[in-house]
């Protein structure tokens, strides 16, 4: 943890991309057990926020804090290492088409545990995300919403300690958005601090502690 | 002044790209290692038995190709004792390798790219990344080494196809007798010779899987990207397999 | 990909720069258009044949689009000649290398064996490998634009336009394809010639015409020459713009397309070759 106690913080960020300033100094800090959520207008550079926030694109200038630990700056390897303990789920759910979504799942546990363990718990997150009997089948066979909550759950079987939600629920139906939402809660009833990023009022209102919003290249309190 | 300048940024961007080449070689060399195996597998069943009756049709032509092109040597100099040999040992040297590796240049070398680009544009490569997986071992390594190992194997198969093609061929459009044709052939053909083929096949392959790669993580991450990485493959593996035989016929 | 005059209906589907409105279409033609594309194929897509008799119909009335044609020509025929022509002179080189390990062999001069070799780049490499190289460039180049112009249903927008597509879209590519496969042919057999001939002159001692000769070629060698690049130059394009319509709606299309393109392009260059081969020999 920082200083302050936040498992994930951001310092004066600033990123210019294709010669516009997307970020001019954007600062936040996540608490463990709270959910935080960042909303703006599309385009704000939101999903940029989260890929800086998990050393997917470097900041220009500013520090990254992830568990204490400073992780801008760092090489891919170290990043890898970095990177145990958070996790990140896209909004298109990202999963391998050619693989059935517990194998999805499977797939990042499958560098630290046996094949048959990884499965195991691929299988016990899956249970948790309401999608036990479909871990056989492929992600073009189920419903947005099922791919997403698969997403969820290769992000949760890892136990991470941060969780970044980027867009979510964006072109899920109502129903398939409420049952996110009641994960996100659940993952920081957890004790993971989570950063979501989306323009969803209903999650925001059902699931944020907290609520910052982007604008102009700066985070500020709404 | 100008074509000087025009020659020396063209070096410049030749070197850098050779650079970005052997970085990710080096890189995908050591992620072989610890590479997942089942990935490997699949990606060698979906080149190899997507590119097999591609590979049968054009070692058929080529087979086909050369029993004529050598026949008209043969007939002016009447000697077709002469036209299995020939046929065989220009088949299993030169053609049979060199252009399966440029048919599956644009089979193998346009699928991989597009894929690799799809995973990018629908931000498969850049979500497990974030989870802490390791994509080099997880996917892209077995896609380097799936390409290597199927074009080795594909060239096993196109060298018996084409021999088996240039003696039909020759039977049948000239008119020799088969027994004559595969007395030439078995008379002087050894298996050696055959092996100049297979080293010549690991390096295209080797060239096809790391310019389909590089393509498929250049390109911009969209949608159109993935048709381009399509494009940009194909002509880079075209010609890499072309420099690459130039350079290895002159060491083998 | 640069080509994006043809009208298109539904521009803005934020494709970096590639679906410009172009000629403004009609208010009107544009709503039908976009009403009309949502039906599944309410027209079946053409077949190769009828796209090839449409584009020489347009060729032979005149109705070729001329800027589309001087377009098409320099984006496929010319700049794919730096790369045809790069493959040519190391298929020159590799062919010199065996022609020079086969004297060596046989204990004879370079130039008893290099025209011979020579002779063969003229009726087969040129042909074969160029006809190869246009498939791989402007077969794919072809494929993956109408694959693109199918797949935003530009083709389907500009032909409720009533636009002529065998004059505006098909024709000016296939004419350049036609001239790619020609100039790459003949220009690579000089290329192959003068890179085999200088490496024969850097490594084996021997000099220019000890590989490039004109002593054994005769005017069957020219002819098959020249039906092989015509046979490519027709067939390369046809199949890449055929691939293009078949697959470029599909999912993944402009990809598919593009390796359909490269990979039927290259079998009918091969078969061609065969054919023509085969063809010659039973000629007297």
């Amino acid at each position: 943890m920082t200083a302050n106690g936040a498992a994930l913080e951001l310092r004066a960020i600033e990123k210019e991309l294709g010669g516009h300033r997307v970020l001019a100094g954007a600062s936040l800090a996540v608490k463990p057990g709270r959910v935080t959520c960042v909303v703006g207008r599309s385009g704000a550079g939101k999903s940029v926020l989260t890929r800086i926030a998990v050393g997917l694109l470097p900041p220009d200038r500013g520090e990254v804090w992830v568990l204490g630990r400073r992780i801008d700056g760092l090489s891919r390897r170290e990043l890898r290492a970095a990177r145990q303990g958070v996790a990140l789920v896209l909004q298109g759910a990202a999963l391998l088409g050619w693989l059935s979504l517990r194998e999805n799942v499977a797939l990042p546990l499958r560098q630290t545990l046996g094949r048959r363990s990884a499965l195991q718990r691929a299988d016990a997150a899956l249970a948790e995300v309401g999608l036990a009997a479909e871990g056989e089948l492929r992600p073009a066979e189920v419903s947005a919403g099922a791919r997403q909550r698969a997403a969820v759950a290769r992000a949760l079987a890892l136990g991470p300690r941060v969780v970044l939600y980027d867009e979510p629920t964006t072109g899920l139906d109502p129903a398939a958005s409420r049952k996110l939402d009641q994960l996100i809660r659940r993952s920081a009833d957890g004790g993971a601090g989570v950063l979501v990023v989306t323009h969803d009022p209903i999650l925001v209102e059902r699931a944020a502690d907290e609520v910052l919003e982007l604008s102009g290249g700066l985070l500020s309190p709404k | 002044m100008k074509p000087l300048l025009g020659i020396g940024r063209a070096s410049l961007r030749l070197l850098r790209g050779a650079g970005a080449y052997a970085l990710l070689l080096g890189r995908l060399a050591v992620a072989a290692r610890a590479m997942d195996g089942r990935e490997l597998l699949r990606s060698m069943s979906v080149a190899g038995t997507d590119v097999l009756p591609l590979c049968l049709l054009t070692a058929t032509l080529t087979g086909a190709i050369v029993v004529i092109q050598t026949g008209f040597y043969v007939a002016s100099y009447g000697v077709t004792s002469l036209l299995g040999w020939g046929s065989g040992y220009a088949l299993l040297r030169e053609f049979a390798p060199l252009i399966a590796a440029l048919a599956l240049s644009g089979r193998v070398g346009a699928g991989q790219a597009s894929d690799v680009a799809g995973l990018r544009a629908g931000e498969q490569l850049p979500a497990l990344e974030a989870l802490g997986l390791d994509v080099d071992r997880a996917l892209l390594a077995p896609r380097l080494w799936a390409v290597l190992l199927s074009v080795l194997a594909l060239t096993a198969v196109a060298d018996l196809v084409a021999l088996v093609a240039s003696l039909l061929a020759g039977v049948l459009l000239l008119g020799v007798p088969p027994g004559a044709f595969l007395a030439s052939m078995q008379a002087s053909l050894r298996l050696r010779d055959a092996l100049p083929g297979f080293v010549k096949a690991a390096f295209f392959g080797l060239a096809i899987g790391l310019c389909s790669l590089r393509a498929g993580l250049s390109v911009p991450a969209d949608a159109r990207g993935i048709g381009a990485a399509a494009r940009r493959s194909v002509v880079s593996t075209l010609a890499a397999v072309l420099a690459l035989d130039m350079a290895l016929t002159g060491i083998l | 990909m640069r080509d994006d005059r043809p009208a298109n209906g539904e521009a803005g589907d934020g494709a970096s720069g590639v679906a410009e409105p172009l000629r403004a279409p009609l208010p009107e033609a544009k709503e039908s258009a976009v009403r009309t594309a949502a039906l599944p194929d309410a027209e079946p897509r053409p077949n190769g044949a009828a796209i090839a008799l449409s584009a020489v119909g347009a060729l032979l009335s005149g109705r070729l689009d001329r800027e589309a044609l001087a377009e098409q020509i320099l984006e496929l025929a010319l700049r794919s000649l730096p790369i045809a022509l790069l493959c040519l002179a190391f298929i020159g080189v590799v062919l010199e290398e065996h022609a020079a390990h086969e004297a060596r062999r046989a204990f004879i001069g370079l130039d008893q064996v290099g025209p011979m070799f020579f002779q063969l780049t003229i009726r087969e490499f040129a042909p074969a490998i160029s006809g190869i190289v246009v498939a791989a460039r402007v077969g794919s180049g072809i494929a993956a634009e109408i694959g693109w112009m199918a797949q935003t249903e530009q083709i389907d927008a500009l032909r409720l336009l009533g636009r002529d597509l065998a004059a505006d879209v098909y024709g000016p590519r296939l004419a350049a394809g036609l001239l790619a496969s020609v100039l790459a042919a003949l220009l690579g057999v000089a290329a192959a010639g003068f890179a085999g001939g200088l490496w024969a002159h850097a490594t084996a001692g021997g000099h220019l015409a000890a590989f490039v000769s004109l002593r054994l070629i005769g005017a069957r060698d020219w002819l098959l020459l020249a039906a092989k690049a015509v046979a490519s130059g027709v067939a390369v394009p046809l199949a890449a713009v055929h691939a293009g319509l078949e697959l470029g709606g599909k999912p993944d299309g402009v990809a598919r397309a593009t390796s359909a393109g490269v990979v039927r392009g290259t079998l009918w260059v091969l078969a061609a070759d065969v054919a023509i081969g085969a063809t010659l020999w039973w000629l007297p």
